[in-house]
């Protein structure tokens, strides 16, 4: 039952991959900015709960409550400090790739100073060495924790978005910046508010990256960027659910080609982005293309 | 001053644009208290900049507006609306969210209580809205647009209410329906309201007329007047025919 | 070795033109008028950042450890002129990046007047200075680019100095498996050149025993999550399981065979020998007792050595006594000084093929800390042999011991894993 296995690992690690790109889409939906940094907050996640456990024997799951605050707060400065000067620019999507590729830059310089050069991780042995069965396949608990990190995380994000009116105002500032401001939204808070989620997202990633991608390294961040660029935009910009979705599609093409033709398993992922950017460019749940 | 307090809105030599182009140019504007004005011009005659301008999604870089006495010129969008104008742009939904929740929008930052009450009366008021509130808004029909746009406009009891063409797109059966249902706001004693045109239809809700072109007052003066001036007419009555 | 990971390719080489940093320790120098050099210029690169930092410094230490070794006693002893001439060193921050290498590398060999050419760390940072190298006769010291490719027969200007061709890591690997009549093998390496040849090796040497690994397939570098393609492989029924691949392979297979709860008699892979402190602090102490891997210096110790420190008197004086400041980099920067010094006492003529000419007489002939020296025609490294290591669980965390072959062993292997 090799399909049948790879289907479950498919959609495990596509709630994860799906974790990894939420914020990345979540700030470009509300900034149309891309934070090229993304990739290197996830990997400072993953150190933060390296160092976390290491030192404290803090388990990766409280580190996935302690690293919010922090999160939100380095969110909402990063956004007064630089990303409102980004959108103020003349061409803030393009400014944001300068912007972010020097932030991204730093974090990993700063990191290296820091960490290390190395690969650093956290012994599995923490979410248990018995695997969980699930219709008869054995499922290491490690990926069931992240999983369902990335499951809650994601129904609180909806209840945020669908269910409070911050979150409404954020999804119509998404919808049209104009017309929110037009109607009394105040974009610049509800922008820090959303970075700092997006930020607290990539954290949480970071931190479950530790058990489902191995572990975590300074450079690693570029890789990360790219994969959850790739996840965005497979599941439609500016749809937080498509996210979802574009992971799954992700973690199924990485996990039947891992079982069926191992070799191809780095490139089947991307070759399926493509196929889909043709068939439709707006992604999977993506609306129709922007003329903003 | 009485009259000072009369007056919802005041605009003396605002001035507008985007980048080094400049579009509004010294543009005066009045309009009393419960006054319905009609500002008309062709396409691209500044129309859109002047309202942006009003709510300050764009920066005015001459002039001064005044809202009943006060001055807001320097104000930020938000506490305009606050002030108590509301705005229905070109697009005027969004078209992402449900047409319940464009309402919710349209009374951003009022209480809770006040806002449901708000989107029963505007239901009641507006049978069409009230018939596609559960549905998502990229749905709606042009026609419906319009209408869910200017209840939305209206959910949070403006004193000013500024509309943006909203015949844009409409066939000529639903300008009328929209014509009808803005009258039916001035019947409830409703906010003044600040049409900008380019169509005729709308004269029949306006009190005063303004005329702009090249983003430059032409005329102002009551429907009457407008009608007398010659070559204002063939530019606008002309083309009316049918 | 080689290629830590290739993962980031697309920004490295725009972060290196952003931040192109040049780290000159010293100017060229002038030949003397005797004819003999006032100094020896060595000219080298090293990553100061990026993803071979962490391999590349190491070396890089090691490199001028021996220099200053050297130079504490007058100089390197140089045959063609019989007199000891002190050395400079010439070294460039490549950042890890290519490009910034290839540029850096032709910088060295046309303006920087060096007398011996190393190239960085690893494959990747090696290969450009292949070619720059053999076009310009200058003898390439290759220090840890092993991949058979860089080996052609037309090019005289190198030769491996400090590990094996990595076509023959793996050689007493695949006896060990065939020796324990273990006939069920799954191999999973990646899909370069460095883990294609060990693979292909394994292979063929298992295939001359009659065993045909039941599992044999290749994955992008870049692989990170191997609970899949663990899975499929259990479903084979293996006795053993080779993960060929680099340390940021190992460590994120490693975590996927304690998740999964995997018992395999054997596993194997490549880096926890020379990474040791680094993938047990990753993985657990758990997550690698009795494991395999390639044994390295300074975990293998030749004492008895004809040029340079001995193991030992190395652990002494460059890690202050304690095996735990001594990586096997550090080992082979300082071999790569070795090899030089050979080559400079024992060539008749100051010029590039007369070093090469001395160090092919050499072959065979000479030991270091880093084993025995030995070249092929081509100039690729064929002694130096890796035995096969197992990890033992202690007190403190595990301890390599060297398990196959017997007459190198100072332990027994421990198969099936308990
Ligand atoms: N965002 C913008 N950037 C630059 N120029 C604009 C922008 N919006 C409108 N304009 C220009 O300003 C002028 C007036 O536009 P607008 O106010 O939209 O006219 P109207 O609404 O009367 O059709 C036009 O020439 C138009 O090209
Ligand atoms: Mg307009």
């Amino acid at each position: 039952m090799l399909w049948l296995f790879a289907l479950i690992a498919g959609v495990l690690f596509g709630l994860y991959y799906g974790l990894a790109a939420l914020g990345l889409n979540l700030i470009f939906g509300v900034m149309r900015m891309v934070n090229l940094a993304h990739g290197d907050v996830i990997m400072l996640g993953g150190f933060a709960a390296v160092l976390l456990f290491d030192h404290f024997g803090v388990n990766p799951l409280i580190t996935v409550l302690l690293v919010i605050p922090p999160s939100l707060l380095v969110g909402y400065l990063t956004y007064y400090l630089l990303g409102r000067r980004v959108q103020r620019s003349r061409d803030p999507e393009m400014m944001s790739l300068v912007m972010f590729f020097g932030v991204s830059q730093v974090i990993e310089a700063v990191a290296v100073i820091a960490f290390g050069n190395n690969e650093a991780s956290i012994t599995s042995a923490v979410f248990g060495t018995r695997p969980f069965s699930i219709a008869g396949q054995g499922v290491p608990g490690a990926w069931l924790v992240s999983a369902g990190v990335g499951l809650v995380a994601l129904v609180l994000l909806f209840l945020y978005l669908y269910r409070t009116s911050l979150g409404r105002a954020t999804r119509a500032i998404m919808s049209s910046p104009d017309e929110a401001r037009a109607v009394g939204v105040n974009p610049d808070r509800i922008s820090a508010l959303t970075f700092g989620i997006g930020v607290g997202l990539a954290a949480i990633a970071g931190i479950l990256s530790l058990f489902m991608i191995g572990g975590t390294t300074p450079s690693e961040g570029v890789d990360l960027t790219v994969t959850a660029f790739a996840v965005i935009v497979l599941g439609g910009l500016g749809s937080p659910m498509g996210t979802f979705l574009g992971g799954i599609v992700f973690g199924l093409a990485l996990m039947f080609t891992q079982t069926y033709a191992p070799v191809w398993s780095g490139f089947a992922p991307f070759a399926i982005l493509l196929v889909i950017m043709l068939l439709r460019p707006t992604g999977l749940l993506g609306r129709t293309v922007r003329s903003v | 001053m009485p009259d000072q307090v009369d007056k919802c809105l005041e605009v003396r030599g605002l001035g507008a644009g985007y980048g080094s182009l400049q579009v509004l140019w010294d543009f005066d504007l009045e309009i009393g208290a419960e006054e319905s004005v009609v500002v008309l011009g062709p396409n691209g005659a500044g129309k859109s900049t002047l309202l942006k301008a009003l709510l300050g999604l764009l920066p005015a870089r001459t002039g001064s507006i005044s809202f009943f006495g006060r001055r807001i010129e320097g104000l930020r969008t938000s506490q305009r609306v606050r002030a108590g104008i509301a705005y229905m742009s070109e697009v005027g939904i969004f078209p992402e969210l449900s047409v319940e929740e464009n309402l919710l929008m349209g009374g951003y930052g009022l209480p809770r209580a006040r806002l449901r009450r708000r989107i029963e009366e505007l239901c009641q008021l507006f049978p069409e809205v009230a018939r596609t509130r559960r549905g998502p808004a990229w749905k709606l029909s042009g026609g419906q647009r319009k209408m869910v746009g200017v209840a939305k406009a209206l959910v949070a009891d403006p004193r000013l209410l500024v509309l943006d063409e909203p015949s844009a797109g409409l066939s000529p059966v639903y300008v009328s329906n929209v014509v009808e249902a803005l009258a039916r706001t001035r019947r409830e004693a409703g906010p003044a309201l600040l049409v900008v045109e380019q169509n005729m239809k709308f004269l029949a809700v306006a009190q005063r007329v303004y005329v702009i072109e090249g983003g430059r007052l032409r005329f102002q003066g009551t429907v009457p007047e407008l009608e007398a001036d010659d070559s204002l007419r063939r530019a606008y009555f002309g083309l009316q025919g049918a | 070795m080689l290629i830590p990971r290739t993962r980031t390719v697309g920004l490295a080489a725009l972060s290196a033109l952003l931040t192109v940093g040049l780290a000159a320790c010293g100017a060229a120098s002038t030949t003397a008028s005797s004819g003999a050099p006032k100094d020896i210029v060595i000219g080298t690169l090293y990553s100061g950042s990026g993803s071979f930092a962490n391999s590349s410094l190491p070396e890089f230490q090691g490199l001028k450890f021996w220099i200053s070794q050297e130079n504490a006693g007058g100089g390197v002893y140089v045959k063609a002129f019989n007199k000891k001439i002190p050395i400079k060193l010439v070294a460039l921050n490549d950042q890890s990046s290519t490009t910034t290498a290839t540029t850096e590398y032709e910088q060295l060999v046309t303006q920087d007047n060096i007398n011996i050419f190393v190239p960085d760390f690893g494959s990747v940072l090696t290969l450009p200075a292949v070619t720059i190298a053999q076009e310009h006769h200058m003898l390439l010291f290759d220090q840890t680019a092993t991949g058979s490719p860089l080996f052609t027969p037309g090019n005289q200007y190198i030769v491996l100095c400090d590990l094996p061709l990595s076509a023959i890591w793996p050689d007493p690997l695949a006896h060990f498996i065939l020796a324990q009549h273990i006939s069920r093998v799954a191999i999973l390496y990646g899909a370069n050149d460095f883990d294609a040849t060990q693979a292909a090796t394994v292979k063929s040497v298992l295939a001359q025993g009659g065993v045909t690994p039941v599992y044999y397939q290749a994955v992008p570098t870049a692989t990170t999550s191997y609970g899949t393609l663990l899975h499929d492989i259990a479903a084979t029924n293996p006795q053993a399981v080779l993960e060929l691949g680099y340390a940021s392979n190992d460590i994120p297979f490693l975590q996927a065979v304690q998740q999964g709860g995997y018992h395999f008699g054997m596993v194997a892979t490549a880096f926890p020998g020379q990474e040791f402190t680094l993938i047990e602090n990753a993985v657990g102490k758990a997550g690698l007792s009795y494991t395999y891997t390639y044994g390295v210096p300074p975990y293998i110790k030749f004492n008895n050595v004809s040029e340079g420190l001995g193991t030992n008197a190395f652990i002494a004086k460059f890690g202050h006594g304690n095996i735990a400041n001594v990586s096997f980099e550090n080992v082979a920067g300082y071999n790569t000084g070795l090899i030089i010094q050979a080559a400079l006492g024992h060539a008749t003529k100051f010029t590039q093929l007369g070093m090469r000419a001395a160090l092919f007489a050499l072959s065979g002939h000479f030991t270091t800390l880093d084993g025995a020296f030995k070249l092929n025609s081509e100039g690729g490294q064929v002694g130096e042999l890796l035995p096969l290591a197992q990890l033992f669980p202690t007190a403190t965390g595990n301890e390599i011991k060297i398990v196959y072959p017997s007459a190198s062993a100072d332990h027994a292997p421990v198969y099936p894993a308990p």
